[in-house]
């Protein structure tokens, strides 16, 4: 654990200029794209039959998976992909040199690239196969359990502790599999444990008409998680700073993650009209999951 | 607006840089669905592709020329060595090849309960675990049991009476404290070799995964077992389907099966298991008849579920790639390890038919399905290694029909006094 730990901090800030990051995300979306607008619109096909693929849910999770592989993970770290941003994937391994462009180029086909991260049929190192949705995100916890098994029994101590992780898509918390596993954590103490929800609010068939993050962050803390809330980036939070009228910070950590919440606007179509009201209420009954650091006050 | 949470690299970085311990860690990404796309938003993006048109211009946004689709540093101001050399401290990759790998463990001849009379497979499952429980062998120390709820009734008792249940710290158990009397005597504590979980069979397919693969995961082999009631396979065969496809590799023992539960009522009998059992891809099922045949497949199993795939996908292969993943040129080697065959990789060798033909005092009876040429699954290559399962009834043989009775019925009782309601 602690050398787990001490390895982490010591990592510290990411390895690649934040330049260089934003170049590899524009690379990563372009490709993962690339990727499957190759497979239905410019390989062979004699047959005609859709070969299909998910562009918008891959873009979702690009700058997430960017940030991940290129600057957060470390080589004791296992993730799950969600099954619909495998392009993605494929496309950070590429850049990587783990990945062939000619599995690229036969994404979906016999023998190429798979449509949903598999180990038993890729060929770039997957650590967890995802699909049917709900189960890979659940492998992430009974993962971790087993690491903790191996390392109870004073086995392969000088390999440290990784993180299990999982990219989430909000819709794939409807499977009630995923709750199974939680309970099932909380019994066994789970820890080194990420479960990274891209909530992006769409499902494959409808958009998403209740606020869910209130329920989702009440319940992971309710199991005992951290919950980190991610909503706005940079340049909306320098947008709003100058309006900041109030803020608090439970001060139990040096974390600086900010977890602004205010009534959402047009493009964060989050449902109800008077969430701004739950928004401050949730805010407050969570305030010991979510680290708050700063807290815009709604106009 | 469209600056959300998920989509800013510095904000994403902070949030899971900032983690400070090992607590388990929800993190809510704000996003939007097809975020940098024409789509982006629109609610029936799913599987929306991008029209010609639209990706011709996405490209030329990316300053892409055509031909250069592929190409790692077109449109990104870079040239090729800068950006290999700045991937090249990326540490994901540092260790090279992320799929570990462990020795396998010696089996050896497996020590037998003593049988006296009639003995269920179920209960000789139970005896022949007690027995190894009992045994100082490397075998022993590495076989770890789970089980939803049904430790006590899959007969799983004895062995975790000897090896006791995980916890990652110790845990008094009250009821011992208090000297109640129980036959269950079960320690917790980090040495524990059983996992204990709730009633949910999705969990425990995927606890078996998650076990199966921890000598690539972690680089520890474990020889996971997993008990459930036969009919409850069907609760979690997602999760089953979901193991056995990652070539996870465990023993699955279904128990009690069949309608040896009959008297029960009608509610437990598990009728259509086997066809689960012969359908699922990456696990073979077995059936034994008798207690002495059992004992030889779970020998022959625990040596079976530790051989190397040979992913046909392997193969395929780049030479870059192929170098990365440590595998050799050659194809065949990267297909099949080397000297796997002097290992009996093709299974031959070890064919539980024959450890059974070699038995002086019983002819082979088990039913058993392994996956073979031409099955299901077309050119999979004969006997590659997977998972086992074992279904085993509760109850022992019927005695030996006498009188007039058909052969291979049980007598009937008198049939003054005979129970003529339906039980089904």
């Amino acid at each position: 654990m602690s050398t787990s730990r001490s390895r982490r901090d010591a990592a510290g800030a990411p390895a690649l200029p934040l330049d260089v990051l934003k170049d590899l995300e524009r690379k990563v979306l372009w490709l993962a794209t690339q990727t499957i607008h190759h497979a239905n619109h410019e390989r062979n096909q004699s047959d005609g039959l859709k070969v299909g693929g998910h562009q918008a849910s891959s873009a979702s999770l690009v700058s997430i998976m960017t940030a991940l592989y290129f600057a957060v993970l470390r080589p004791e770290d296992r993730v799950a992909v969600k099954p619909h941003a495998s392009p993605v994937f494929h496309a950070i391994q590429y850049l990587l040199g783990n990945q062939d462009v000619e599995q690229l180029k036969a994404f979906r086909a016999f023998g190429g690239a798979q449509s949903y991260p598999s180990r038993t049929k890729d060929v770039d190192d997957v650590d967890f196969s995802t699909g049917s949705v709900g189960l890979g995100v659940a492998m992430t916890s009974f993962a971790s359990l087993v690491q903790d098994y191996i390392h109870a029994k004073g086995w392969k101590t000088e390999w440290p502790q990784g993180r299990m992780i999982a990219l989430v898509g909000d819709a794939e918390l409807d499977e009630g599999n995923i709750y199974e596993a939680m309970l099932e954590g909380f019994k066994h103490g789970l820890r080194n444990t990420w479960w990274i929800i891209d909530y992006n609010r769409q499902s494959l068939d409808a958009v998403l008409t209740h606020l869910m993050t209130p329920k989702l962050e009440s319940l992971f803390d309710n199991m005992g998680w951290r919950v980190v809330t991610v909503k706005y980036g940079r340049k909306l939070e320098a947008l709003r700073a100058s309006r900041v009228a109030t803020g608090f910070s439970d001060g139990s950590t040096s974390a600086t993650t900010r977890s602004i919440r205010r009534s959402p606007s047009k493009a964060v179509p989050d449902g109800a009209a008077s969430l701004s009201a739950i928004s401050r209420a949730s805010a407050r009954r969570s305030s010991t999951s979510v680290r708050w650091t700063t807290t815009i006050s709604p106009h | 607006m469209t600056d959300l949470g998920g989509h800013c690299l510095e904000t994403v970085l902070e949030a899971f840089q900032a983690v400070p311990d090992d607590r388990p860690v929800c993190f809510i990404c704000y996003t939007v669905k097809g975020k940098g796309l024409p789509f982006a938003g629109h609610k029936d993006n799913h599987a929306g592709l991008m029209t010609p048109d639209q990706m011709q211009r996405f490209k030329a946004a990316n300053n892409i020329l055509d031909g250069q689709e592929w190409s790692k540093t077109a449109g990104l101001n870079r040239s090729e060595a800068e950006l290999d050399r700045l991937l090249g401290t990326v540490a994901f990759n540092a260790k090279g090849p992320r799929r570990l790998s462990d020795k396998t463990i010696d089996v050896g001849p497996l020590p037998l309960p003593p049988i006296r009379g009639t003995m269920s497979t179920q209960q000789g499952f139970g005896q022949i675990l007690a027995e190894i429980a009992r045994s100082d062998s490397k075998l022993a120390g590495r076989i770890v049991t789970c089980s939803p709820d049904v430790t006590v009734s899959t007969n799983l008792g004895p062995w975790v009476n000897r090896r006791g249940i995980f916890a990652r710290h110790e845990v008094e158990d009250v009821f011992q404290a208090r000297k109640l009397m129980s036959v269950q005597r079960w320690h917790m504590g980090p040495k524990g070799q059983h996992i204990e979980l709730g009633i949910a069979e999705n969990n425990l397919f995927i606890l078996l995964a998650a076990l199966g693969l921890s000598h690539e995961l972690f680089g520890e082999r474990l020889i996971p077992i997993g008990t459930l009631y036969d009919p409850f396979i069907a609760r979690g065969l997602d999760a089953l389907n979901y193991a056995c496809y990652q070539d996870a590799r465990f023993i699955l023992v279904a128990t009690p099966s069949g309608i040896t539960l009959a008297p029960e009522g009608g509610a437990h009998q598990s009728i259509s298991s086997p066809l689960i059992g012969m359908a699922q891809d990456g696990i073979a099922s077995f059936e034994p008849a008798f207690v002495d045949e059992l004992a030889a497949i779970l020998q022959w199993a625990f040596e079976y579920i530790q051989r190397t795939a040979c992913h046909r996908q392997g193969r395929r292969l780049g030479a870059r790639a192929r170098r990365r993943l440590g595998l050799s040129q050659a194809v065949d080697a990267a297909a099949r390890p080397a000297g796997a065959r002097d290992r009996g990789c093709h299974g031959r060798r070890y064919h539980p038919g024959r450890l059974l033909a070699q038995n002086p005092w019983r002819r082979c009876r088990t039913r058993h399905r392994l996956p073979g040429r031409g099955g299901r699954g077309g050119g999979r290559r004969p006997w590659a290694p997977c998972s086992i399962g074992f279904r085993l009834p509760a109850c022992s043989p019927s005695p030996p029909p006498t009188g007039s009775a058909p052969a291979g019925r049980p007598p009937r009782p008198p049939s003054s006094t005979a129970d003529t309601s339906c039980r089904m």
